[in-house]
């Protein structure tokens, strides 16, 4: 029998890498009305880049996941001013189709750099410590109380926290956080009373984008493998937490990602359902919060 | 399935040689057709191989095989000869080259298929409907299941016999519960069906079989419910990508002292052992599939082929040989070149109670055929005793994690059992 507690702990650090990548696609979404689907490779390149700071030039891994974070927004603002800014006022299906094109060009620059060969920081390994383990029995059923905590894990489940509350902080506390929140509710009218929104817009891929970046820093060191597709596989889950939260809106995106995760790692509990079917179950509870609640939890509301 | 090996890189790198190959053989067999000229015992065989597509540079090592063995069959007297049709690697591109070979030019025998998927759609369509003698380097345990009247057989082992290796390994070492972890696609689950009828058969328990799917950040899951029968061992049918982040992972649950680990060859190579802190897979066991290397035999084929083409010769190019010397055979033992006689001929050739010749005995061999004596061909890449299903067993070695190295142990005798 396994313990929920630790499917419950194990969900709070998947649903922490997934955050930090929800909370950007749905800012894109938000204020640019389109689904990110570079949003993966923009995952991917921050995994490399801090593989090339910190393996081959020998910067300490923190510093080296910064600079990488820095370089990924700088690709954020070249890929909206090179590319997006010529096209604010085109379909959704466009844009869409741009961003496919933009994942695939920047996954092949991966593998003509990186080859598909599988990579990895090569960090010290960290042994979970048993902080829990005890089984009780309730109403005839043993119940197995038991979680193992590592630094690890802690570490990325505080650096999903924080970065959520950042992103708060920012919607909330600044004045370009503002006009963002205000361009996601009206572009127009938020023209009219002066607000930048070509700035805006710029700004959130920044962010976005730097936000994807520290994502697939901690996927990667989490997993502890690095490769070109790592992003885009889980994109799916991603755009599952943007949709189940109320796409367009980050504090959806917060909520869902933590939802999905759990309810992901929950799904082995359910007798007769394998842990290989973990995303048809988290993709399952999508569906049916959808049914009661078509807009999504937070129903695209900014605040 | 071929494209389940490793080594994509050092693969495409041939792909200029084996264009090269391709012209110069197809060249070669039509000036040969040319000068035999009028009657002529010259036996055509067919071959729908992939001369482009993603196995292209395999047919190129095809090619190159089916040219050294002709060289042998032909050395006293012209005999054969190839044709070659391009399967492009797919399905239906296989069967139309296929089909032009069996049915405007009538060959009564082809080789046909690297991959699985092309090799099962001409058998299929075209070898069995036409009762046509069909050899193939596909490595699907799906093609010892075709309901083929034995018009179908090969030299190289189907990928699943790996598991019986692993499971005598298994059972040898002592083990008596196991779980298995296993890719959840055709290959991974073919492989866990074996390994858990074997391991049924030598009297080991299987506590549990997961599947897992790749392109995963975490197995946890499929780690604690392989854990959860408390097993002596795990045997890991996975690829390194996948196994990479389940080693790690069950280091850090602090899995590793509590199992054994066990492996399928696909595990072994640099790209665990470099991306894998060293002590998380220390002491790890697996089998590989491994031609006799100690034999004569194959020794003489790897520095011949050096001599010959200046490059060392893969897995499958032994394979390709043993099969073109087969088909070579056949042709000599049978009393006619017609699909039947054939098909009565190479199994018996190709196994005991005959006696035994190696390739540079071709003659020898011929000459035992002539008096009517059975004999048994040894190949390069083993015994090369087909079966009745057309399968071969093919030779394992054990391989062992220790020291940070992938290390080459000894050769796994299958238990008589399996």
């Amino acid at each position: 029998m396994v313990s929920a507690i630790q499917l419950a702990y194990n969900g709070l650090a998947f649903g922490s890498v997934i955050v930090l990548a929800a909370m950007g696609l749905s800012l894109l979404y938000g204020i640019g009305n389109f689904a990110n689907f570079a949003h993966g490779e923009l995952l991917t390149v921050g995994a490399y880049l801090t593989l090339l700071l910190y393996g081959a030039v020998g910067l300490p891994f923190v510093l080296a996941a910064v600079l990488s974070i820095g370089l990924a927004v700088a690709l954020g603002v070249l890929i909206d001013r090179g590319l997006m800014v010529h096209h604010r006022q085109s379909s959704s299906l466009t844009l869409l189709l741009i961003t496919v094109g933009v994942a695939f060009i920047l996954r092949s620059l991966i593998r003509i750099v990186w080859s598909s060969s599988p990579r990895s920081y090569g960090l010290p390994l960290v042994v979970d410590q048993q902080v829990l383990d005890s089984t009780v029995t309730v109403a005839g059923y043993d119940v197995v109380l038991s979680l193992g905590v590592s630094g690890k894990s802690l570490a990325i489940i505080a650096v999903g926290i924080l970065a959520a509350t950042g992103v708060h902080l920012f919607l909330t506390r600044t004045k370009t956080g503002v006009a963002m929140r205000a361009t996601s509710a009206n572009r127009s009218l938020s023209k009219v009373t002066g607000i930048d929104t070509e700035y805006v817009a710029t700004t959130t891929w920044a962010v976005a984008a730097g936000l994807a970046a520290l994502s697939g820093v901690v996927l990667a060191y989490s997993s502890g493998v690095i490769y070109p597709r790592m992003g885009f596989d889980v994109l799916l889950v991603v755009f599952a937490a943007v949709v189940l939260g109320g796409i367009g809106s980050p504090y959806g995106a917060m909520v869902g990602a933590y939802v999905i995760s759990i309810a992901r790692e929950f799904s082995v509990l359910i007798p007769g359902v394998g842990s290989r079917y973990k995303l048809a179950v988290a993709f399952l509870v999508m569906i049916v919060v959808l049914l009661f609640k078509p807009e999504g939890i937070y129903g695209g509301k900014w605040s | 399935m071929v494209s389940y090996n490793s080594g994509g890189e050092t693969r495409r790198s041939y792909l200029g040689k084996a264009g090269g190959a391709a012209l110069l053989t197809t060249g070669l067999a039509g000036c040969t057709g040319v000068i035999g000229g009028g009657e002529s015992d010259l036996n055509t065989i067919g071959a729908a191989i992939p001369q482009t597509g993603n196995l292209s540079d395999f047919g190129g090592q095809f090619e190159r095989q089916a040219g050294f063995a002709l060289d042998i069959v032909n050395d006293a007297e012209e005999r054969i000869e190839f044709s070659y049709e391009d399967t492009q690697t797919s399905e239906n591109t296989g069967v139309t080259a296929a089909e032009k070979l069996v049915s405007q030019d009538g060959l009564p025998m082809v080789f046909a298929g690297l991959s699985s998927s092309v090799a099962i759609a001409i058998a299929e369509s075209v070898a069995i409907p036409n009762e046509t003698l069909m050899a193939t380097g596909g490595t699907s345990s799906a093609i010892t299941e075709l309901e083929d009247d034995n018009w179908v057989f090969r030299t190289s082992p189907p990928s699943t016999l790996q598991a019986q290796a692993l499971a005598t390994m298994i059972a040898d070492d002592g083990n008596s519960d196991v779980s298995i972890i296993y890719l959840n696609d055709d290959f991974g689950t073919a492989v866990k069906d074996e390994l858990v009828a074997s391991l049924d058969t030598l009297g080991v328990n299987v506590t549990d079989s997961v599947g897992y799917a790749s392109g995963k950040s975490s197995y946890s899951s499929q780690l604690n419910q392989a854990a959860s029968g408390d097993p002596d061992a795990i045997a890991f049918v996975t690829f390194p990508q996948g196994f990479i982040v389940m080693a790690k992972e069950a280091f850090e649950m602090g899995l590793k002292d509590q199992v054994a680990y066990y492996g399928i060859e696909n595990i072994k190579g640099s790209d665990v052992r470099d991306n894998l802190d060293a002590q998380t897979i220390s002491g790890m066991s697996g089998t590989q599939p491994s031609p006799p290397t100690e034999r004569d035999s194959f020794q003489r084929f790897i520095s011949e082929n050096e001599e010959r083409f200046d490059r060392t010769p893969s897995i499958w190019e032994a394979y390709y040989f043993d099969s073109a010397m087969v088909m070579g055979l056949t042709t000599v033992a049978a009393d006619s070149y017609e699909s039947a006689a054939l098909r009565d001929n190479v199994y018996e050739l190709s196994r005991p109670p005959g006696e035994s010749y190696t390739y540079w005995q071709f003659d020898d061999a011929v000459e035992t055929l002539a008096n009517g004596d059975p004999i048994n061909y040894q190949g390069v890449s083993g015994n090369v005793d087909i079966n009745q299903n057309g399968d071969v067993v093919g030779t394992y070695r054990r391989w062992n994690f220790a020291d940070g190295e992938f290390q080459t142990g000894d050769f796994v005798d299958v238990a008589d059992d399996l």
